[in-house]
């Protein structure tokens, strides 16, 4: 629990009435310009926790890009830090005011600005999000017949910060990380200086086709989480809509042997359009995978629903599991499954992780898409794991649909511990995420946590997704500590298994400095320093030793005795 | 209730946002979140304003309780959330409201209701006996097997809609009374963090209740709907045995036989469009529509999302042969408020206006996207039918819609219009 004494002080920064009234002048409105303490409380903090609280000095709501340019040159001339907010759904402290300063909070900058559908992109504000992305893609929307790479995210995340930030995606195992989907950019530099980047800069917006074959400037803004510049647009490819799809879950014996194996065995096969997996405690994994009888039980359900022969179900399973089936949660059938000993799971004691995969196979032609389906499920037979087609069991569906919304609903899987949710995602390469996630598994348990971990290949495999996710008891000052330790540790793991930490909290990315070549961070630093060179975007990110031109010592970013250095 | 009360879920909200939107619709759900963009205004802003106070991070102010005061306590938040809170949510909101009102920090309209509900009775300010101008003597019996629970919107606001429904219940020949000694159900001071001011409202009209040994009270106000059969045993332990019945009519709740309450045991607290429901099928009465009309129903917060009752009104729409239910996008729990409750109406009237404008557009863009006229947007709300009449106005004003279309009328007033017909 945060109280006032821990909010860090804040460097006087030199925001004065003036300069407030000029804001609200560039915004045209007072009411888009705010210093109401309990405003100014929300952007102290973020869901993860990793950091501790900062407060800033005014938020302000632009409108346009020519509003940003002019918040820029105000805050450069009196070097104020600025702070850029997307959506809100922000992790890692990476929108926290370490030093105090204005935030640019981009809600009223939510429009998709260019659609089209020829040339397959999109161009989109920062406040944007994969909700509304999401609208657009269905029934009757602007983007009907195109897909995406989706996030493991709550709906109301930013689409342009998670192409930014290099977040994971839906088509990830395809395509890679979410900035191989960015054909271009507008950014506004610390200057106020407004610049395009990519093809749109040579037609004058009208094709943001690609980066290709310019010089790719865009690589400054990716992953430098708002210290170079603030992006205010971002051109994305859009994929099309193949004509079948099907989603089914995989539920392998055994998961150690799925992820150093045939996992990639199945990639190989190059049937998949998005494999992605999950890695749950077996005590809340107990509903999810089931053991061989439940693999009957469910081959019969299966097998009666298709011929819909509701009374000999209904003599099967009786009313109330039947009730749990067709009811669209899934935590009435894992309890009463549980309760009735129906999942017992021998071979894994309830603090093992246990696995289910979902994958998804699309075609273009009919017999193209019976032909990878028949590949897969040969494949998995072989394999000896239950294939689910959640259609099949009609409502059960639900039970996958949550899956799919995680973590929004991973508080409830653990029984509500106390609303913190906290993780470190990861690329690594593949031939060490199976000991990645046995080393995570094991320090987290020592601490008493039970992660979630996210697994996903990506890019034809080359390299694979590893994201540990910790629920913790928010209001429990201890608790926020030792979930913090256990980021760090976690971090440490990913650092030692030959991969690193993506979305990196400042103390995670001092981590990363200190193992990485001086000289990738000092040609950051001198980047910085030529874009930035009163050093006001974000600081406190990334950068967290400075640059030549304002060096920086990290502070103690995160408000925990124990675990940071 | 105070944040004291509440204090166990205060820092349960993860912040994942999931509130904002419709559940996998991906519609917006919060109108105040829509408007004014700023964290504070939603759900998960709230929970941290009501955390943050609660942990003395900083000291309630006028700023805070005008943000607190702009929500219309929809609930929509509450059915998106995906985690435990949102079934703690508006409780933490009412918390919130209540500790401004005990700091003193306030809506100057909000107080005047309490002032009028005290001196008068009513929240509009109007003399007592106004309600009943206009109405037959015959319609106040000493006992009936209904009670008519007027309400004071429709009593001293929508003369027409009260005389409707006097009018639709002589003809489907129930046995009902009114109360000339019926006050304010309390809606307006409960839902605006004065609860304590509207405890004698309770007790009166529980009083009343009694008094009257009537079995079933039936209103045809959302507000007052709710607060009868809601919030009156949940607030104040009054009325606590009644029957709820589900749409089976099964009994849901039983009834709880307390000593204090004997006088209004088994006592079943209905909106209309239930009794309706039940009445129509009973006395197996057909209505036909000579010609075809279309209708889209809008969903009253405080039938809907707050007690349950979802299905009714469309099984009475459904009953009307000739009148065709055409479904906005975001309907049932989903619904888009139409921006008038909480106080909103009287303290932020023009923001209450836009909400319900909103409301209508989307039954414009349903016109447009199938290619049809829908001819009345249906309310079971005098309030929900006020705000949104306003807004259809405005809009008309603005040219924006047609008058021929989306003209808002109660359940009650459609179901005559049709036995008009004829």
């Amino acid at each position: 629990m945060q109280d006032s004494k821990n909010l860090k002080e804040i460097k006087k920064t030199n925001i004065t009435k003036k300069i407030i009234e000029d804001l609200e002048k560039i915004v045209g409105d007072s009411q888009w310009v705010n210093t109401d303490i309990e405003i100014l409380m929300n952007y102290s903090m973020d869901m993860t926790e990793q950091v501790a609280p900062t407060l800033a000095e005014v938020a302000v709501m632009p409108d346009s890009t020519s509003e940003v340019s002019q918040i820029m040159k105000l805050a450069n001339r009196f070097k104020i830090p600025v702070i850029p907010y997307a959506a809100g759904a922000n992790v890692g402290g990476l929108t926290l005011p370490h030093e105090g300063g204005i935030i640019i909070d981009f809600k009223r900058m939510r429009r998709l600005l260019q659609i089209d559908k020829e040339n397959k992109f999109i161009v989109v504000e920062p406040g944007f999000t994969f909700g509304d992305l999401k609208r657009e893609f269905m029934s009757g929307g602007r983007l009907e017949g195109f897909r995406y790479s989706f996030p493991f995210a709550p709906p109301y995340t930013s689409v342009l910060t998670n192409a930014l930030l290099n977040g994971l995606g839906s088509l990830g195992v395809k395509y890679g990380c979410a900035n191989n989907f960015i054909t271009g950019l507008e950014v506004v530099l610390a200057s106020g200086e407004i610049v395009q980047i990519g093809q749109n800069a040579i037609n004058k917006g009208k094709y943001w086709i690609s980066r290709e074959p310019l010089p790719d400037l865009v690589g400054i803004f990716v992953a430098t989480q708002g210290t170079m510049g603030i992006v205010t647009k971002i051109g994305l490819h859009l994929i099309r809509q193949p004509k079948y799809t099907i989603n089914y879950a995989i539920l392998p014996k055994s998961a150690d042997d799925f992820l150093r194996s045939w996992v990639h065995e199945l990639d190989k096969l190059n049937v998949c359009d998005e494999i992605g997996c999950g890695y749950f405690p077996a005590k809340i994994a107990h509903g999810i995978i089931p053991d061989d009888d439940l693999i009957e039980l469910m081959g019969k359900l299966a097998g009666l629903v298709r011929k819909g022969n509701w009374a000999k179900l209904l003599r099967l399973l009786g009313w109330p599991l039947l009730k749990a089936v067709t009811f669209n949660n899934p935590f009435p059938l894992i309890k009463f499954l549980a309760s009735k000993n129906l999942l017992p799971l021998p071979e894994v004691g309830e603090d093992e992780p246990l696995m289910i995969s979902g994958i998804t196979i699309t075609g273009e032609t009919k017999n193209i898409f019976k032909a990878k389906i028949k590949a897969f499920k040969k494949f998995t037979r072989k394999q000896e794991a239950l294939v689910i087609r959640p259609k099949e069991f009609g409502e059960l569906a639900g039970v996958f649909n949550s899956i799919l919304d995680l973590p929004a609903q991973l508080p409830a899987f653990y029984d509500l511990r106390g609303g913190g949710l906290t993780w470190v995602g990861s690329y690594i390469p593949h031939t060490n995420v199976a000991d990645g996630v046995a080393k995570g598994h094991k320090i987290l348990k020592k601490l008493g946590f039970f992660p979630v971990v996210v697994l996903r290949p990506m890019k034809q495999d080359h390299y694979f997704v590893m994201r540990f996710i910790i629920a913790f008891n928010s209001s429990d000052q201890k608790e926020i500590a030792n979930a913090r330790k256990a980021v760090e540790k976690v971090a440490d793991v990913v650092l030692e298994s030959g991969g690193t930490p993506y979305k990196m909290a400042p103390p995670i990315a001092k981590r990363i400095w200190k193992k990485a070549d001086p000289s990738f961070y000092d040609f950051i630093a001198k980047i910085k320093d030529c874009v930035d060179p009163n050093g006001i975007l974000n600081p406190g990110k990334l950068l967290v030793n400075g640059t030549p031109k304002n060096p920086y010592k990290l502070k103690d970013l995160t408000g925990n005795t124990g675990g940071n250095e | 209730m105070g944040l004291k009360d509440v204090k166990e879920w205060l820092h349960y909200c993860g912040r994942c946002n999931s509130c904002k939107y419709i559940y996998r619709v991906y519609e917006p759900s919060c109108p105040a979140f829509e408007k004014f963009k700023w964290e504070p205004y939603t759900s998960s802003g709230k929970v941290w304003i009501a955390r943050d106070l609660f942990e003395g991070k900083y000291e309630l102010s006028q700023s805070i309780c005008d943000k607190v005061f702009a929500c219309t306590l929809c609930g929509n938040c509450t059915i998106q959330c995906q985690q435990e809170i949102g079934d703690h949510a508006l409780d933490i909101f009412e918390a919130l409201r209540e500790e401004c009102i005990e700091a003193g920090y306030t809506i100057p309209a909000h107080l005047k209701f309490r002032e009028n509900v005290e001196e008068l009775q009513n929240p509009y300010g109007e003399k007592h006996d106004k309600r009943w101008e206009g109405i037959d003597d015959k319609y106040f019996k000493d006992s009936a097997e209904v009670y008519f629970f007027v309400g004071c919107t429709t009593s001293l606001r929508n003369k027409t809609l009260f005389s409707n429904i006097l009018k639709l219940l002589d003809y489907l020949g129930v046995d009902f009374t009114l109360a000339r000694d019926e006050w304010c159900c309390g809606s307006p001071l409960l839902t605006t963090g004065q609860k304590k001011s509207a405890k004698f409202l309770a007790e009166h009209n529980t009083d009343l209740i009694a008094k009257l040994g009537a079995k079933t009270v039936i209103t045809a106000c959302a507000g007052c709907f709710r607060t009868l059969h809601s919030q009156y045993p949940s607030k104040y332990g009054l009325l606590t045995n009644q029957n709820h019945f589900n749409a089976n009519k099964e009994i849901v709740e039983k009834t709880k036989d307390t000593e204090n309450e004997k006088d209004t045991k088994n006592i079943r607290v209905l909106h209309i469009s239930q009794y309706l429901n039940e009445i129509i099928d009973k006395k197996n009465i057909k209505i036909k529509h000579p010609k075809e009309i279309n209708v889209t129903y809008h969903d009253p917060c405080h039938l809907g999302r707050h007690v349950g009752v979802f299905e009714e009104p469309r099984e009475v729409l459904k009953k009307l042969k000739g009148v065709h239910l055409i479904e906005m996008p975001r309907n049932r729990d989903n619904a888009w408020c139409c921006g008038a409750g909480a106080g909103v109406k009287s303290g932020f009237k023009d923001w209450a206006l836009e909400i319900s404008e909103d409301r209508l557009r989307e039954a414009m863009q349903l016109q447009k996207t199938q290619d049809i006229n829908i001819d009345y947007m249906i309310s079971t709300c005098p309030f929900c039918e006020r705000n949104l009449s306003d807004a259809r106005k405005s809009l008309i004003d603005k040219g924006e819609l047609s008058d021929s279309s989306l003209k808002v009328i109660d359940l009650v007033e459609l179901i005559n219009l049709v036995l008009k017909q004829k």
